[in-house]
Parts: C-alpha cells; structure tokens; sequence
C-alpha cells in the first residue's frame, strides 16, 4: 500500500510541472502584443513597458520560466494587472466558495443517485424501476448551464422561492438559501449516472450466491440489501467519486457564471475575459492541483476498497 | 430508528424556513447589475471608465457635473469659475461647507490641488495623464479659490476632463493617511452615497451619505452587482433580486412589455463603423471607396445584427454633441444600380470583376453576422470579401500592419469631441488609424480645436474634419450601438442622454 500511494505521489509531479509549462507559454502563445491586448487605447508607453516586464517579456523565456518557477515554489503566484493585489489571495478568497459548491453537488448526486439506484434494483422490472431509468437517462444528459437556467426560470422567476444570484450575505440560513439551486444544478447530471452505475452493480451482486445463501436463511430483504449488498455494491461508485470531483469542478464554472456566485471556475472565466494573465495562470493552476488531488484520493481509496489494484 | 425520523424532519422544516426568505431585494435598497467588476475605486487608476462610471458618479464629485439628463455642463463643486484672457488660467470658487465621507473633513482647495496633481505626477503612471495633457500645476490661492494653470489652451478641460472621471475630487487627507493601495478599495469623496462594502461577490455595497451638500438620495443603500452574462441579468431582473438591468435586443420587446417592467433605448456613445484601408491597394483608389459606400448598406446591418433597434450613425459624435456634422447617406436607392456599375468601372473594374476584399473583424457572432451581411452585399456587384474573424490580439496585429482592405470597429467615446477624432490623425497611423489615412488639413484642424476654448471654433473644425473624412470616403458610420436600459416599475430612474445610470436621482415609484 505503501508504495503504491509513494507511486502515485510522484507521478503528480510530471503532471504539475507539464501544467505549469503550458500555462507559462500562454504569454508567448497569445497572438499580439500582450500590453496593447490587455492595456488598450488608454495606455501610456510606460504602462505598457512596465506590464512586459510584469509578465517577464522583456527576458528570454527560459530566464522567466525558471523566474516564474522558482516563485511558484516560494508560493507566489504574482500580481493580478488590474487589481493591485496578490493572485494568491484572489483565489484563496473565492475557492472555499467553489469548494462548497462542488463538494455539496457531489453530497447531493452521491444521496439522490444511490436511493435512485437503489429503489430501482429493488423494484426490478417494475414501473419504478423504468421511470426511475428515463428519469436518470434525462438528468445524465443534461448540460449544467441547462439545467442552472431551467432551475432559475422556473424555481426564481416562476414560483419566486430560490435566488438565482449571488451568495447571500449575513445569516447562515441564506448563504444555504442561496447553496440550493447551484447545488442541484451542479448534482443533476451525476445522479443519473451514480444512479445507473448503483442500480446495475446491485443487480449483479443481488444475483451472487452468498446473497442467494442468505436468502435462504431467512435474513430480512432490507437487511440484506442495506447490511451486505450495498456495502460491496458502493465500491465502483467510490472509483467514480474522485473522477466526479474533477468534472463537477469543470460544471462549477458554468454554476458560478449563471448563478452570479463568486468561485474559482467565475474567476477564471473573467481573467479570460480581462486578460489578466498572472489570475489566469494562478486559477488554472490551483484548479489542476485541486483535480490531481481529487484523482489521487479516489486512486488510493479505491486501492485501499480493492486491494487487488495495488498489485497492477 | 425513531432519532432518524427527526432528523428528516427537522431537515426538512429546515427547507421550508429556507423557501419563506424572499428571494427579492427590501424596501430600502437597490440592486444594480453593471456589466463587469470595477478593479479600482481610485479615480485616478480606473481602466474602465465608462462601465463603473455610475459607482464613481455617485461616491466622488467634479468641481463641474454634466446637468442630469443632458451634457450640459453646470457648476458641482465650485460655485463660479473665471478663464483667463489668453484661455490658459482658470480660477474656481468652492462652495464652502462641504463634507468628506467618514470625518475626512472639510473639502477645500488643498484636495483640489492633490487630486489633479496626483494624476499628471510624472512617476504616478496614471491611465488618466492624458485627460490633463496641458495641466502644468495647480495653485492653491486660498482655503475656496484654486488656480489651474496650463501650458497651452486646453479645449476637453470643461467637456470631458473635469467633469468626467480625471476631474473627481479625492480627499487629500484620505489617500495620505491610507495610502494609495489602501484608498483603491476604500474610497472617500463627497458624493451623495458613501463606500460601504466590496464584497467577495465583487458587489459593491454604497450607503446614503447624510450630510451631501445637496438634496439627499431616497434609497438608503445601493448595491452594484457585477453581471456579465446578460442573460442572468434579464433572469434576475424577472426574477427580482436586481431593481436595474440591461435587457439583450432579443428580448428586448418581450421583457418591456411586460407590466412589471420598464425599458429604454438610449444611443450608445461609441461609433462601430466599416473602415477602407486608404493605403493599400485596391482601395487607395477613391473612385473604388465611392462605389463601396453606395453598395454597403447601414439599414440592412442595423436589421440584420441589431434587430432594428440601433439607430443609423452619420457621425462619430451624437446628434447634440458640438460639432456634429451629417455625412451624406450614400443611398443606392436615390442614385441607382447603373450609377454604382459605372463609378466601379471608372475605378478599372467593370463589373466588378476581378475585386477581392480582405476583411477583418472580430470572432464574436456579432461581428461575424454584420461580416456575413457586407459579405452579401458586396456580392451583389460581383466583389468578392474574405472575411477572416479573428481573436483580439492578431485582430490588432493587423490592423496596426493594415494588412487588411475592410474592416470593421468599435470604438467608445467621450463627450469630447477631440478625443473621438484623434484616432484618425497621421501619427496614429500604425496604431490606431483604422483607415491608414493620412491629411495634413485634418491633424491642423484637430491640433487648433484641442487648443482652444471657443465652443464656435471647435464646432467649425470638427464640421471640416468630417467633411475632409467624407470627401475622401474612408469609411461608412454604421450605428453608435445601444444601451437598454430595464427596471422594475417600483423604481423611477434617471439616464444620461447615454444611458449610464445616475443612481443618486432614482426615486421610488409611486405605481
């Protein structure tokens, strides 16, 4: 086990390094000159000169990539152009929102999804079982950004009971308030999928003999499925957690852009927009990293759910 | 199993306490939506002028202020101001009495004196400098009279530079004593509502300011809500929570017909228009730009990419603006097709064979479409267009190389008339001279008009310029664009003649 997480460990490293490369070059991949890009008409020579040397044009590239390296190990990911500030406390301001986002979509999918897949397992070859699987089919296919729009004309616009922007501010209750539809909108496309993935490995571990064993011994149906099915029947859809993660942040992006809610993915979209390159670089490197940990954490548990992974 | 049941219950009793909060915004306070998150609060430091305008309008004050409603210039700060014979001294009488935000004191000369100085200060890299370009020093010449004094005439001073941003008044007092990074995001001036909050949502929060020195506002607090997406602002705008918004031309008729809602068209300020390059061949032929302007046809592209809610430009200024002047509207209708085949052939392609165009313009779908309608326009007399869309960076690449014949821009303007033609002087060639023309008349003209006073005399130059720009047909004036302004109908708001909010003059409804 050990070495298996030692392993994974390292591979991070490659993979944030290749990250850093590409997100370095973007200053030299951009067509144009960036000052006058981001800067405009209203700039003065000197900002403009000022700005080449902030984003470390005026040195050959691998002078500033190593720069822009050993900064990055030191913990500083430069200064945002247009808000005089440090990129770093930019994102460490808005990420505890993109963490709560993605982490109650994931609660909600992971909820909703097995009690859906569960019931459809359960009533197997019933009316609720194919409602249950149409119903899956629809939310499995919907895009977020979809689903966020429909959720705030029918649930704000419509019935008025839902904000649709913003986070609230004050009182626990509304930043809640304002968590429930970013939060379903971000879950729905995973609950059809955790849904159909519970429902088919519970079918086929309904179908083993230890459980037909113990169905001969009169052990209560319920007990059998909460107590000695489901536990086995969860491994695959821990495997797909941590791939979930990294997916659902991808989604956040839109939830935060739609639901006006302060994030990593809105963030990154308005550095695109702004060209504030040093924000762009500090955003999407700290969303790879949160993605690499995401994967790593779903590779060792699963390692640790099936000890035979470890042996590949 | 019992304590489970509970559990479910209180959670969902939760649920339902949560569903009885209104969505909406109280009684007291106004959500606005603006388009994008301001970056700096700091007059001096602004790179968005005209989006977070309405924030700094309402936090800071000018010595002078556009009338509401008009851009009439009036007195703000200053009570009376008087010009010098030789037009390069101006002294400003302050009202006395009046009050910085959060016990910052009383506004006096001194502030008046650091604000502007703060901004042509060689080592202080202002995006501002440029407003001032003339401004040698400010002289203090007691507690209520301040002096400024200019190198040479300045002709934007009263039109754009004072009461527009570079002209707000910080406080003095406030920037020391912070410092600059600190005021950026803490700002104190003297306007009608005073810095609250910048939120991590980017909202920014403004509350009344009770001792303004002039009527006070009726609503208690403002918040700015940076929305980009249009469309969540139209949801929001239905939906409640915000009391301001912009609505899209595509649902521009849906959502103002209905009752709950009210909205607008105002022109924009910018100019969008299709620029020939002058320079190159073929259109460095005069007879050829002739023949395009009869063939590209403003109306179609106003129906076509502006759902016909954009108002045809003839001029870079708006209509009440000093020196507006019609360029004539080229109407192939009134001449006739025959007329557009000969003036081709005069040009040395006759029946337009033969001609293929390079056009430029930006990757966005709008940008495409109106590429898309010169496109077919053009065709229609046998020319031939490539229209390459392009991101912004390579777009400007080769505009300023002119390694285009057509292209298309929008450019945003200010109340200056000097500013808005002096994209189009020689040395902005390889910059931002769109049409890569150059006339020795045209920069005269500008260069006189920028240093004077003389409403008349700017008026005449500016008339010249346009008809020096039409003469020479380096383009066609397409549309200002449009701002649409919707709120809800228990708010009564005021516009600029641009349609910028003023949110200190929005009053409650009575409906």
């Amino acid at each position: 086990m050990f070495i298996y997480i030692t392993k994974r460990l390292l591979w991070v490293i490659p993979t944030i390094l290749t990250v850093l490369l590409i997100l370095f070059s973007l200053s030299y991949l951009l067509p144009g000159d960036p000052a006058d890009i981001i800067l405009g008409p209203r700039a003065t020579p000197d900002m403009a000169e000022e700005l080449r040397e902030r984003l470390g044009l005026n040195k050959p590239w691998y002078q500033s990539y190593l720069i822009y390296l050993q900064n990055i190990i030191k913990g500083d990911l430069g200064k945002s152009i247009f808000r005089d500030r440090s990129v770093l406390n930019v994102i460490l301001e808005v990420l505890p929102y993109t963490v709560i986002l993605t982490l109650s979509g994931m609660g909600l999918a992971v909820f909703n999804g097995i009690s859906m897949g569960l019931l459809a397992a359960n009533y197997n070859n019933s009316y609720l079982e194919r409602i249950i699987t149409i119903f899956s089919f629809i939310t499995a296919s919907t895009p977020t950004y979809i689903a966020g729009v429909l959720l705030i004309v029918v649930f704000s616009v419509n019935l008025n009971i839902l904000p649709s922007i913003g986070i609230g501010d004050g009182g626990i209750l509304t930043r809640i308030h304002h968590l429930i539809g970013p939060a379903i909108a971000l879950s729905i496309g995973w609950t059809g999928y955790i849904a159909r993935l519970t429902r088919s490995s519970m079918l086929e571990i309904l179908d083993q003999e230890f459980i037909q064993t113990e169905k001969s011994f009169g052990i209560p149906r319920y007990y059998i499925i909460y107590k000695y099915a489901l536990k086995k029947a969860v491994k695959p859809i821990i495997a797909v957690i941590g791939l979930g993660i990294g997916r659902l942040l991808g989604g956040a992006v839109f939830v935060e852009v739609i639901f006006n809610r302060p994030g990593l993915g809105r963030l990154i979209v308005n550095s695109v927009k702004e060209r504030d390159l040093p924000l762009v670089r500090g955003g999407v490197l700290v969303a790879a990293l949160l993605f690499v940990i995401a994967n790593l954490a779903a590779d060792i548990s699963y390692a640790y759910f099936d000890p035979r992974i470890q042996q590949k | 199993m019992k304590s489970k049941y509970l559990f479910f219950i209180i959670i969902i009793c939760l649920f339902l306490t949560l569903l009885t909060i209104p969505a909406g915004a109280q009684n007291d306070s106004l959500n606005i939506a603006i388009p994008g998150k301001a970056q700096t609060l700091d007059p001096a430091y602004l790179q968005r002028v005209l989006s977070d305008w309405p924030v700094m309008n309402s936090v800071f004050n000018g010595l002078v202020k556009y009338e509401p409603g008009t851009f009439n210039v009036v007195p703000d700060l200053a009570k009376k101001w008087e010009v010098s014979e030789n037009d390069k001294e101006i002294t400003f009488t302050l009202k006395k009495g009046i009050k910085f935000h959060e016990n910052y004191g009383e506004f006096t000369a001194k502030d008046v004196k650091f604000s502007f100085e703060r901004i042509i200060a060689e080592e202080a890299n202002s995006p501002e400098s440029q407003s001032f370009s003339n401004l040698e020093k400010v002289k203090i010449i007691d507690e209520y009279k301040v002096k400024l004094i200019l190198s040479e005439p300045m002709g934007r001073l009263f039109t754009s530079t004072l009461p527009f941003n570079a002209g707000l008044i910080v406080s003095k007092k406030a920037v020391e004593d912070m410092g600059r990074k600190e005021f950026a995001s803490n700002p104190i001036g003297t306007g009608p509502y005073k810095f609250e909050k910048w939120d991590v949502n980017n909202n920014i929060i403004l509350s009344k300011n009770k001792n303004y020195f002039e009527e006070e506002p009726e609503f208690g607090e403002i918040v700015f809500m940076p929305m980009s997406d249009p469309t969540s602002q139209e949801l929001a705008l239905q939906s409640g929570e915000i009391d301001i918004g912009q609505l899209t031309l595509d649902n521009f008729d849906k959502i103002s017909q209905m009752k709950k809602f009210e909205a607008d068209i105002y022109p924009d300020l910018a100019i969008q228009y299709v620029a020939f390059n002058t320079s190159k061949k073929p259109l460095n032929n005069k007879k050829l730009r002739e023949a395009l302007r009869y063939i590209i046809n403003p109306e179609e592209i106003l129906i076509g990419a502006f759902a016909g809610k954009a108002e045809r430009a003839h001029s870079i200024l708006l209509k009440d603006m000093t020196g507006y002047w019609k360029a004539p509207s080229f109407d192939l209708k009134e001449v006739g097709k025959d007329y557009v085949w000969n003036l081709l052939a005069e040009a040395g392609y006759p029946e337009g064979k033969g001609l293929e165009l390079e056009y430029v313009t930006d990757a966005t779908e709008e940008r495409r479409l109106i590429g898309a309608l010169i496109q077919d326009q053009l065709s229609r007399f046998n020319i031939d267009l490539n229209i390459e869309a392009l991101e912004v960076g390579p777009k400007i690449d080769r505009w300023q190389e002119g390694s285009y014949d057509i292209t298309y821009a929008r450019f945003t303007n200010t109340i200056d008339p000097g500013y808005n033609f002096q994209w189009n002087l020689s040395d902005q060639i390889g910059k931002w001279n769109l049409f890569h023309w150059s006339n020795e008349e045209y920069d005269r003209l500008w260069q006189e008009a920028e240093t004077t006073l003389n409403k008349e005399k700017r008026s005449q130059n500016y008339q010249k310029m346009q008809k020096l720009m039409n003469k020479d047909s380096i383009g066609v004036w397409i549309t200002h664009g449009v701002k649409t302004p919707a709120w809800n109908n228990k708010v009564d708001p005021v516009f600029s003649p641009d349609g910028v909010i003023l949110p200190w003059l929005i009053e409650k409804s009575n409906n």
